[in-house]
């Protein structure tokens, strides 16, 4: 039996018989095998599966499909049969996403695990100009807040495109635009939020030329019970969450791609292999990470990329601030000394005064603190993610991003939008799967997966998003 | 191969009411059929074309049945005001 869009199709089967031996049948090698009492679904219909699927849940878009296919009664598609065909499909296409970057990272000398493997050939071969030699060790130190040498005036430019791979012939952020750029900020400001390019440890990336901005951000829904709660079992049990990580990569030209796991390693690894398989290693320019503040994406980060190429994580300046907000919360007696310390504090931090900051902290009057212990929990945040926390104000100022507000979009088109609602409650492949499928949609891959089972692995541009 | 649709409006005793609406659309040969693994392929390659033709044919009967329905209304009233 054939489930089309076209409609349930009874098809006569067929087969040769030499005698009790069966030796052609067109159920196995002319129509594709399928389960007892399972249809072959059609790639239209699939593809009418996962479109109905990922905004709304799998009963409600099962009932919108029966009336658009004025499917009634026996004919009906049974939701459970597109939950299941969509939690398939999003395994297939993990297991080929798999497949596809452990391929890619053996080809240019990586294992499995993201780690090189000592070889001659590699993904600097042939193109040793713009290698990630260039950028000098002390740089990725720097980047990484290992080290802290102070730097010229020259040694802050953004090094030129000058290699082979690109055809730029220099930065569009150059030194002079930096100085006006912060006499711009510093006009009218009060000296403690004056920027002092000296004081500034910090490179400023082109836009134009970053190999890619990586924007990573974990996000919950909640699991599924394992089974019936038991009885006499306490009333409320821990909650508990499924996790999946996205990751929502850009070049600059604004084209993007999206990348889901159900945890962070993983997805470092499929992120790795779509920079090798893009070329994006070997070109000149910086890698950029956005995250939150979450200490095992950073860790996870550091732990794949530290010893390969130079590279650059910013604290996400929303989730900055809302930290500051939760900590001010616990920590002062009342909202409004709350408030007065927080319309002193971000100002600092947004202009990249993180000193300034600990230190109004450490000085602030302690009859208006009712936990001294949140704010030493906030100076610890900030001394941890130092490294992290650029000159917002500057970097805003010279056009380059300072949220990971993409990521978290992407997270909410990916996950939140169709996952946490009320009622929902997820298996861990479900929800991967799910997740999955809607970035393959997202990404525009699904007639080439429905039809080839290929992924592109590529970026897309934002237009085609806008069209499609 | 070709895949002809054609739509004929009748009236229940069998008189056309409109002429014959007729798509025809090109679809994969049996030979394309190759085995299980490209079925899906050609199959999909099959069944967009078909939805394509049979919108086309039923949007294109449909246009027709409208426009023979409107020339009746008109003559029905062009009868009832000679009648008065």
């Amino acid at each position: 039996m054939i489930d089309a869009e076209l409609g349930r199709l009874e098809v006569d089967q067929f087969e040769i018989r030499e005698g009790s031996e069966k030796v052609f049948t067109t159920r196995r090698e002319v129509f594709p095998e399928t389960g007892p009492r399972e249809a072959f679904k059609s790639p239209c219909l699939r593809e009418l599966f996962l479109l109905f699927s990922i905004d709304e849940s799998f009963r409600k878009g099962t009932g919108k499909l029966n009336r658009v296919l004025l499917r009634k009664e026996r004919d009906a598609i049974q939701f459970r049969t597109v939950a299941n065909t969509v939690e398939r499909e999003g395994e297939l296409i993990e297991a080929q996403r798999s497949k596809e970057a452990e391929e890619i990272l053996e080809s240019y000398s990586f294992d499995a695990e993201g780690k090189r493997i000592p070889s001659n050939k590699g993904y600097t071969s042939g193109n040793e100009d713009t290698s990630l030699t260039e950028e000098s060790p002390s740089e990725i130190r720097e980047d990484l807040g290992l080290g802290k040498e102070p730097q010229s005036a020259e040694e802050k430019r953004i090094p030129s495109n000058e290699g082979q791979g690109s055809r730029r012939e220099s930065s569009c952020i150059t030194e002079e635009l930096i100085n006006k750029a912060i006499e711009e900020i510093n006009v009218g400001k009060e000296k403690e939020l004056q920027i002092d390019l000296s004081e500034l440890q910090e490179t400023f990336e082109d836009p134009l030329s970053v190999k890619a901005n990586i924007s990573l951000d974990d996000v919950l829904s909640k699991k599924q019970k394992e089974g019936n709660r038991k009885k006499n079992a306490p009333s409320k049990e821990k909650k508990a969450f499924v996790k999946n990580t996205v990751a929502h990569l850009e070049n600059g030209e604004n084209a993007f791609y999206l990348l889901n796991a159900h945890c962070v390693e993983k997805i470092l690894i499929l992120v790795l292999a779509f920079l090798l398989y893009n070329g994006l290693l070997n070109r000149q320019g910086q890698l950029i990470f956005f995250i939150d503040g979450a200490a095992d994406l950073r860790l996870a980060i550091q732990s794949l990329f530290l010893d390969l190429l130079p590279f650059k994580i910013i604290l996400d300046w929303f989730h900055l601030e809302k930290k500051c907000k939760e900590r001010l919360s616990l920590a002062m007696k009342g909202k409004q000394i709350r408030n007065k310390v927080l319309d002193h504090v971000t100002p600092l931090l947004w202009h990249g005064k993180i000193d300034a900051a600990i230190s109004y902290l450490e000085g602030l009057n302690k009859d208006n603190i009712k936990n001294q212990e949140e704010i030493r929990l906030l100076i610890g945040y900030f001394e941890r993610n130092r490294s992290y926390m650029p000159c917002y104000a500057l970097r805003q100022k010279l056009g380059l991003r300072v949220s990971s507000n993409r990521g978290e979009k992407a997270n909410d088109l990916v996950v939140s939008s169709r996952q946490k609602h009320n009622g929902m409650s997820w298996s861990t492949s479900g929800s991967t799967s799910l997740a999955t499928v809607t970035t393959l949609h997202l990404n525009n891959e699904q007639s080439d997966w429905l039809l080839n089972r290929k992924l592109s692995f590529q970026f897309r541009k934002s237009e085609e998003k806008a069209a499609a | 191969m070709k895949l002809e649709i054609t739509i004929n409006l009748k009236e229940t005793d069998g008189v056309p009411v409109t002429e014959a609406t007729t798509i025809e659309v090109e679809v994969p040969d049996f030979e394309a059929f190759t085995g299980p693994a490209r079925f899906g392929e050609v199959f999909d390659a099959y069944e967009r074309e078909v939805i394509k033709a049979r919108n086309e044919a039923v949007a294109v009967a449909t246009e027709k049945y409208l426009s023979e329905m409107a020339k009746k209304k008109q003559s029905q009233r062009e009868i009832s005001e000679k009648e008065k």
